[in-house]
């Protein structure tokens, strides 16, 4: 099982981490330092994209959890979006969601990126 | 387990991380061959990886998680799937240390999960239907059990 990991900067401040396939203890570390690589000082939010993941395991909601960690640790925070049934089930299981940002939609994340977007011309960010 | 279990099948592993994607793939051909709702994959799916990644984590102390083992470190862990007409067990038959993954894994604490674990073996016992731990001749023997419906009946 694979996992596949596309990182694009939305704006200065927003990266968006599209992740497809299968977040288990095998992949979780490829994940994790993709991550660490893509934060610096410059980030205000980091969205992760589950739309075509597939499969998520302990290891991988490490990943998660220790990204909101060091996001919250600099003023930051971490987005989840595009939360499938399967891997909705098991952030529910573990009663994850209730300390977490998650978009219910496209259009909620479309609108937050616009809205930063708007404030990076603005000079606000 | 019921008397009418039928259809064992076993794969022997490795204590190695890597080795989880055979199971994976031994869990969905059994589910096929066997005609049994496939429904029950994605839970059972997970429950293995949790129970698997623990046994090789708690099991070999001096060995846990490492993908380059010596040979004289490595050991067979094997995992038997079988079933009845409402039930698929699935038993993990390891050579480590004594370990019983119910009462020795620390408690899951979703707000201290990152840093005091307990996660996978609360995802494995939500995801099944029953959990069962037993030391058999210096071996551990941890056996799940999911229940499932079918239209179609298994053979």
């Amino acid at each position: 099982m694979s996992l596949e990991i596309t990182i694009t900067n939305e704006t200065s401040a927003v990266k968006r981490v599209a992740i497809s396939g299968s977040l288990d203890s095998n992949t979780a570390p490829d994940l994790q330092q993709h991550i660490d690589d893509a934060i610096d000082d410059t980030i205000l939010s980091i969205i992760v994209d589950f739309k075509n993941l597939d499969f998520i395991s302990s290891a991988g909601l490490r990943v998660i959890f220790k990204t909101k960690k060091i996001l919250s640790g600099r003023g930051g925070k971490l987005y989840l979006a595009n939360l499938q049934p399967q891997i909705r089930k098991v952030f529910d299981i573990i009663k994850a969601l209730d300390g977490m940002n998650v978009f219910k939609d496209q259009d909620e994340m479309d609108a937050y990126l616009s809205d930063m977007q708007d404030k990076v011309k603005d000079g606000e960010l | 387990m019921s008397p009418k279990i039928k259809n064992r099948q076993q794969i022997c592993l490795q204590n190695q991380q890597g080795e989880c994607e055979k199971i994976f793939h031994s869990l969905t051909d059994y589910l096929k061959t066997h005609k049994i709702d496939t429904g029950i994959q994605d839970d059972l799916r997970l429950a293995l990886e949790e129970t698997f990644i623990n046994i090789i984590s708690y099991a070999y102390p001096d060995t846990s998680r490492s993908d380059t083992l010596m040979d004289s470190n490595l050991h067979n862990i094997t995992v038997e799937f079988s079933h009845d007409e409402s039930s698929v067990y699935i038993r993990f038959i390891d050579d480590g240390i004594a370990f019983n993954p119910l009462s020795d894994a620390a408690p899951f604490n979703a707000d201290k999960a990152l840093d005091e674990g307990g996660m996978g073996i609360h995802l494995l016992c939500s995801l099944t239907d029953a959990q069962f731990y037993q030391r058999s001749e210096r071996t551990n023997v941890f056996t799940l059990t999911k229940h499932y419906t079918s239209t179609e009946k298994g053979d």
